[in-house]
């Protein structure tokens, strides 16, 4: 058995069974059991679709657009949350026209949410088992072992609910909360890097430290705040903190819960409608089960909580501290021209990490670097931007970092020019060399050493 | 109900608000995991594309509609409630809406200047000069790997067709006739001299980046094929033995100099005033400091600080109503 594929099966057969669960009790609880026919509807057509997308041409979908949509589906379930949070707090988010409650669209809706929840998950986990299977050169048992997988999470939820049968915890979830789940199960069970990367949490992580880092300096930039080390020490170090990578990591953190705080808040401070009741016993009995529904829906929000503050900081110490930092291995200009082979002893380009090249000419040092990005193009260009002093770049998972300014570089826009990317050089990627002119290397070095003029000396 | 009240009623309904919050979401996300760099393509956006500049003034105005629609009920709701209400609200609409007019409206360039250089802004109706620089540089760096140079902030002296003058330093950026500067970079531009068989043929300061200690630059002379690296070089020590610190003087600085003629190195120096090759000799003389001025013309910048200066204040009140009301709560809950 490969393990790996079995923890792939193992993780889906979880997430089926735990979604099953939840909107299983929910619809109990709404009097709707009907409409877990349309899930299991949903549940089939994603997995017959996710093994068909196996008969797609190769590279139709990689495996980081299927990473893509998982995203986008995650992003997808948290904004419903929202949504559903607000429409149940009182704002009516169409317009006063009504909800959707007939049977036949419900139904819609309810395998239209199956197919978004499940297909990408699938399509993901396919796709990386075939790539799984190929490595292993052992198809019959990479899927063997996937589907036991399945097999075994199937069997000890069942097993589970055999002796206990935990139908009442549909009173925890309300619409809102049920979105809530179902982003949250994404969260941490939406990886497709097998073992390396179970949960989503590391890719939502960057993508939030990335937008606060961005939102940062664009505002800094048009306020007119120096980002170089010309104020006072102590000026400096205090705007550091908003360039940190701590900074950055705890609002992050912040803005991520800040929806299930809303939760939260909803449920516990906001005022309760005012009971309706015959008598004041009545009324006070009536008070009292809204109290406890509204007091029932906050707890599984806190547990999500606590996931995602432990979650975070359990990735977050990891992704603070590594910066992969290659050393240049050195290169020579032949004929104004500089090749750097794409598979040597010394290292292999497309080997997805960060390689880096210095050139000495002239008295000068000048470092190139060269990174595979997901499409499998190579993009090359000079370890320097035009902003900063030419002190380069580091590597943090799939994003490169400016070693001076700390700024995120996905590594997908390495290769497009201006602000904080690295200045691109035009090259040409063969199978065996990169071949780049030694004038286009000179020209765009020339950017990195902006300040002096010709006009220097009269 | 007359059309023109239900377009206020729409566009002062929360619903739309929380509509045009949803889209942009799903906008940013979706631009943010296709695309990658989503924020620059965002403010690019904001700036030229019409199909982001129309719902984001649709956003803001709905957002300034809710903010009246709804001021009265908030201010009868409790003094805490309604100041963090005002200031949170206040704050991010007076930011968002100046970021808008900004990324539209905002003219900028930078500029290098020495002492005595006159600064041409293309859309001011004058010149600016630089009368005094004061660069702030430490005398003596003897810390060369903490790259801390500066004494204090540094100041330059612009003075305008009026002759009045006007201190700008690194920030706040000072406004002068509408128009904000402020120092962006600086470093010291070493004063040359280049002699052939002895005749003076070239002078000047040559702004260089050889700060903090420890950097290397380089620069040409025009019409000569010679290239020239230079770098700081300690012009002493303290103390002694090992546990020596060098110092960099930065008053009268000591260069190392290496001359290169296409890939070869003719001369090299590695300390002192000049440096001879080829019948040529290039002599230091006392250093002037160079300046990067970036200069913007933004009418939108006082929203932009005002709002950020605001939702300074409205956050932590906001948090201490939310600390507030968990005791309030527990009152009627009890």
């Amino acid at each position: 058995m490969i393990f790996e594929a079995k923890l792939i099966g193992f993780k889906e057969g979880i997430k089926i069974c735990l979604v099953w669960l939840v909107l299983y009790s929910y619809l109990l609880s709404k009097e709707r059991k009907e409409l877990i026919k349309p899930f299991y509807a949903g549940l089939a057509l994603s997995a017959a679709a996710a093994f068909l997308s196996l008969l797609l041409p190769a590279g139709l979908i990689s495996k980081d657009d299927a990473g893509n949509i998982i995203s986008m589906s995650f992003a997808a379930f948290l904004i419903l949350s929202g949504a559903a949070l607000y429409h149940a707090s009182g704002v009516n988010l169409f317009f006063g026209k009504g909800d959707v409650r007939s049977g036949a669209s419900a139904g819609i809706l309810v395998i239209s949410g199956s197919l978004l929840f499940f297909l990408p998950d699938f399509a993901g986990s396919v796709l990386y088992l075939q790539g799984l299977a190929i490595l292993k050169d052992d198809l019959l048992m990479t899927w063997a072992s996937a589907c036991a997988g399945l097999l075994i999470a199937g069997i000890v939820f069942f097993s589970f609910m055999k002796f206990y049968k935990p139908y009442r915890l549909g009173s925890f979830f309300g619409l809102p909360q049920l979105f809530l789940f179902l982003s949250m199960a994404k969260l941490f069970g939406g990886g497709i890097k097998g073992i390396s990367e179970l949960s989503l949490i590391p890719s939502v992580q960057r993508g939030f430290m990335k937008f606060i880092h961005d939102f940062i300096h664009q505002t800094f930039v048009l306020l007119l705040v120096p980002d170089h080390p010309i104020l006072k020490k102590t000026a400096w170090d205090f705007i550091g903190i908003f360039f940190g990578a701590g900074f950055a990591s705890a609002v992050s953190l912040l803005l991520l819960l800040s929806l299930p705080a809303l939760f939260i808040r909803h449920s516990l401070f906001y005022p309760l409608p005012e009971p309706q009741g015959d008598t004041n016993a009545s009324r006070r009995r009536i008070w009292a089960l809204m109290l406890s529904d509204r007091r029932k829906k906050a707890l599984p929000v806190m547990v999500f909580m606590v996931f995602i503050v432990a979650a975070w900081f359990s990735y977050g110490g990891e992704a603070v501290s590594k910066i992969y930092k290659p050393q240049p291995r050195p290169l020579a200009a032949d004929g104004g021209i500089v090749r750097i082979p794409v598979k040597d002893p010394a290292g292999d380009i497309m080997d997805g990490r960060l390689h880096k090249f210095s050139l000495f000419h002239e008295g000068e040092v000048i470092r190139i670097m060269a990174v595979r990005r997901s499409d499998d193009s190579v993009s090359v260009c000079l370890d320097a931007c035009e902003i900063c002093p030419p002190d380069g770049y580091g590597q943090r998972d799939d994003h490169l970092v400016c070693v001076y300014c700390g700024t995120p570089i996905a590594v997908d826009s390495v290769g497009e020019p201006g602000g904080c990317n690295p200045i691109p050089l035009s090259a040409d990627v063969g199978e065996r060399f990169i071949t780049i002119e030694m004038s286009e290397i000179l020209k765009k070095w020339s950017f990195v050493n902006s300040v002096k003029t010709s006009e220097g000396v009269k | 109900m007359s059309a023109f009240r239900k377009i206020y009623n729409v566009l002062s309904s929360k619903t739309l608000l929380l509509w045009l919050g949803g889209a942009w979401l799903l906008y940013y996300i979706s631009s943010a995991i296709w695309m990658k760099e989503a924020f620059a393509s965002f403010i690019a956006n904001l700036g030229g594309n019409i199909l982001i500049q129309i719902p984001f003034v649709i956003f803001l105005l709905s957002g300034w509609l809710n903010f009246i629609r709804v001021f009265g009920d908030r201010f009868r709701s409790g003094k805490i409630s309604f100041a963090s209400w005002l200031l949170i609200s206040c704050g991010a609409l007076l930011y968002l809406s100046g970021l808008f007019l900004s990324v539209n409206t905002r003219q900028a360039g930078s500029f290098l200047a020495g002492e005595g250089d006159v600064i041409t802004v293309p859309w001011a109706d004058e010149d600016f000069q630089a009368s005094r620089v004061r660069p702030g540089l430490k005398e003596r760096l003897d810390m060369p790997d903490s790259g801390i140079f500066l004494d204090y902030e540094p100041r330059i002296t612009l003075t305008d067709v009026s002759q009045k003058s006007h201190d700008v330093g690194a920030y706040p950026p000072s406004k002068i006739n509408g128009t904000y500067f402020h120092i962006l970079n600086l470093g010291i531009a070493p004063g040359i001299k280049f002699y052939e068989k002895g005749m003076l043929v070239s002078e000047g300061y040559m702004p260089l980046r050889l700060l903090p200690a420890g950097n290397s630059d380089t620069f040409v002379i025009e019409g000569y094929p010679y290239k020239f690296v230079a770098a700081l070089m300690p012009s002493g020590h303290r103390g002694e033995g090992q546990s020596a610190v060098p110092l960099f003087s930065l008053k009268s600085p000591n260069y190392a100099t290496r001359v290169y003629k296409g890939e070869n190195v003719i001369a090299e120096s590695a300390g002192g005033a000049e440096i001879r090759f080829d019948g040529f000799t290039l002599r230091y003389s006392e250093p002037d400091y160079w300046i990067l001025l970036e200069a913007s013309k933004d009418p939108a910048m006082p929203l932009m600080k005002y709002g950020i200066f605001i939702l300074a204040f409205g956050i932590p009140l906001y948090m201490l109503r939310l600390f507030l009301s968990l005791f309030s709560f527990r009152d009627r809950a009890t």
